[in-house]
């Protein structure tokens, strides 16, 4: 056999088990979507290889085999994001409402997926040469139906934003020139012998950018700080979307923190935190007294790394000198009416008002109606959770073997009958 | 006494100060249809989550000998999600668990039977029997749902399946469900318990 048999032999096996997984039960159409998109797409690879023969140009068939075995370990595993989409496990009742605000704040064709990840970081599919327009959003397997992380979908609809709003705009160069502006001064000002010692090419500040080899020196700290500018927006675009139930649903997952050493495309922890803390500020979110009490920085990289423990220092300045300006961004991206503001203080206690109201309602064991958005049912939620004697009285709940346990399993399934509600209204409203 | 749909209304209206007393139905009907209906049930909508039996792995449905785990439940029966706007094909002869789209909570002096509505009845869908809803249940109602007829009947989450009657409780003692089905969203087998002169009828082999 030779490689382009393989080639034809694996695209077949591929379009085979596609063929076979458009038959499952998909409860929302856009994952069968993205299939058939896939499908498409592969089928021409197919079609492309099959014209091809002994006698073709030996390069040209290189070409194809290399193209098409590298879109199969691509393509690959978002069938599995697919096929995950379809569990029964995960909490289907947040699928529309969460598709309507992808729509509102990404763009009004977007498709999306949401799907369970056996990673334990939530993760978001952007992108995707073949699927343009679909998002992908896999939440940890084990946590798929727990409504109460849902407001960690805020974070991985930030990416999408950030994609579409900031990587398609002047933004961008505007971020990045002033990441690379912010690296040079602190270098020149704090580092420059430092800087020297551990890059020769460097003789003199102009060589930072004057020098081809100069600027290859810095241009790491500068795409980390860039990368680290993206995860803090996206921890505002959370904040400002779901209020106080994003910065419980991250402690949820992170607190305190994982062992090992921090990866560089995040600022750490505290700062993670801190930043969110002062963005709630500015939202007119109250963040949880000592909430970062509840995190531990993770390991800065060992101090004999010397080139990279200055790069990321130069990264952390950077990014920490931006985060007001990406609150703002994130706070003006998000200013639509579906999104209400928590300011002024009228509106603020609008909000909350609305809130206890829909924690009176669970109080009674009922769902929410009228809630108006997802955010006002997931912090109440959150209210009702963090609240030990929350239905202490409640014979039906306070009777059972596991109590607490109990009150965790019929809480979830409160909150996602109030999603369902709360679609229910848009539905017959519209 | 059955309540009549005025009456209903005003129990679904009581202010957040009389809670206890309150009825909730979630997704609330129409208050003020309720006020002019003059009948005495509430119609409520199928829900979207069905389950199955996976018939290829129940050889007898022995409820002495009944699965009692989460797991086994699920290894036996195959939960479905059917989002607004799309069927479920129920085929002649075939058995599926519905669930209301209502999330009910009755207070202590309230108590209810939920029949299916004639009009799917004479087209051969039988929709549970008498199914009781005691004082304090919460959560939505388990249907039964078995198409008797002769041609498969397609069914949607939203679509009105049955009507509650609710009566009042002349009682002022705590009755509560302790069926142990509360709070639930999707539809659930539940247990057979055999009480103690049952299971003591069920030890009485002559070996």
């Amino acid at each position: 056999m030779t490689p382009l048999d393989y080639s034809r032999k694996r695209l077949r096996e591929f379009l085979e088990e596609v063929k076979r997984l458009r038959g499952m039960e998909f409860p929302y159409e856009h994952s069968r979507q993205a299939l058939l998109e896939i499908e498409g797409v592969f089928r021409q690879h197919l079609e492309y290889h099959e014209h091809l023969d002994e006698k073709s140009d030996p390069s040209t068939v290189e070409a194809a085999c290399e193209t098409e075995l590298t879109a199969l370990r691509e393509y690959l595993p978002f069938l599995g994001l697919i096929i995950r989409s379809t569990n029964v496990r995960n909490a289907f009742e947040m699928y529309r409402p969460l598709l309507r605000l992808t729509r509102r704040i990404v763009g009004h064709k977007t498709k999306l997926i949401i799907s369970s990840e056996w990673e334990y970081s939530p993760l978001v599919y952007l992108g995707i040469t073949f699927l343009p327009g679909f998002v992908l959003v896999g939440l940890p397997a084990h946590q798929s139906g727990n409504p109460l992380l849902i407001p960690l979908a805020g974070h991985e609809l930030g990416h999408a934003m950030w994609s579409e709003k900031i990587l398609n705009s002047l933004w961008e160069l505007a971020y990045r020139r002033k990441v690379e502006d912010h690296i040079l001064a602190n270098i020149q000002k704090n580092h420059m012998a430092r800087f020297q010692d551990l890059f020769p090419d460097v003789q003199k500040p102009q060589d930072l950018t004057s020098d081809f080899f100069g600027q290859q020196t810095w241009a790491p700290a500068s795409d980390w700080a860039i990368q680290q500018c993206q995860e803090l927006f996206c921890d505002f675009v959370g904040l400002r979307i779901f209020g106080e139930s994003y910065l419980y649903s991250l402690a949820y997952l992170l607190s305190p923190h994982q062992l090992g050493i921090r990866p560089v495309f995040y600022p750490n922890i505290l700062t993670r935190i801190n930043s969110l803390i002062m963005a709630a500020a500015r939202y007119g979110i109250d963040a949880p007294v000592g909430y970062e009490k509840l995190f531990k920085d993770l390991d800065e990289p060992n101090p004999m790394e010397r080139h990279k423990t200055l790069l990321l220092e130069l990264a952390d300045g950077a990014s920490s000198n931006l985060v007001g300006e990406l609150i703002s961004e994130a706070d003006s991206l998000l200013s639509t009416p579906d999104i209400p503001a928590r300011q002024p203080e009228a509106q603020k206690r609008a909000i909350s008002a609305k809130v206890d109201e829909i924690y009176r309602d669970f109080e009674f064991v009922a769902p929410a109606q009228k809630a108006g958005n997802l955010a006002n049912i997931l912090n109440a939620g959150w209210k009702a959770y963090r609240t030990a004697e929350f239905w202490s009285n409640v014979p039906q709940i306070k009777n059972q073997q596991n109590p607490a346990e109990f009150k965790e399993r019929v809480l979830k399934e409160l909150i996602l009958k109030s999603i369902e509600v709360l679609e229910f209204e848009e539905i017959t409203t519209e | 006494m059955i309540l009549k749909t005025d009456e209903i209304a005003h129990l679904l209206s009581l202010p957040h100060e009389k809670a206890a007393d309150r009825l909730y139905i979630r997704p609330q009907p129409s208050i003020e249809s309720l006020q002019e209906s003059g009948a005495a049930s509430v119609d409520l909508r199928l829900g979207t989550w069905f389950v199955t039996l996976r018939r290829h792995r129940l050889p007898v449905l022995d409820v002495i000998d009944e699965p009692s785990t989460e797991t086994e439940d699920s290894r036996l029966s195959k939960t479905r999600y059917v989002p607004f706007g799309e069927k479920f094909f129920l085929h002649p002869r075939s058995f599926v668990l519905g669930v209301t789209l209502e999330w009910l909570r009755f207070p202590n002096n309230l108590a209810g039977y939920v029949v299916g509505r004639s009009s799917w009845g004479r087209r051969g869908l039988i929709i549970a029997t008498a199914a009781g809803v005691h004082p304090g249940f919460t959560g939505c109602l388990t249907l039964e749902l078995t198409n008797v007829g002769e041609v498969p009947i397609a069914v949607m989450p939203g679509m009105t399946i049955c009507q509650l009657f609710i009566h009042q409780v002349q009682t002022n003692s705590p009755l509560l469900d302790r069926s142990g089905l509360v709070g639930l969203r999707q539809p659930k087998v539940g247990r057979i318990e055999l009480d103690a002169i049952a299971r003591k009828l069920a030890g009485a082999q002559i070996s």
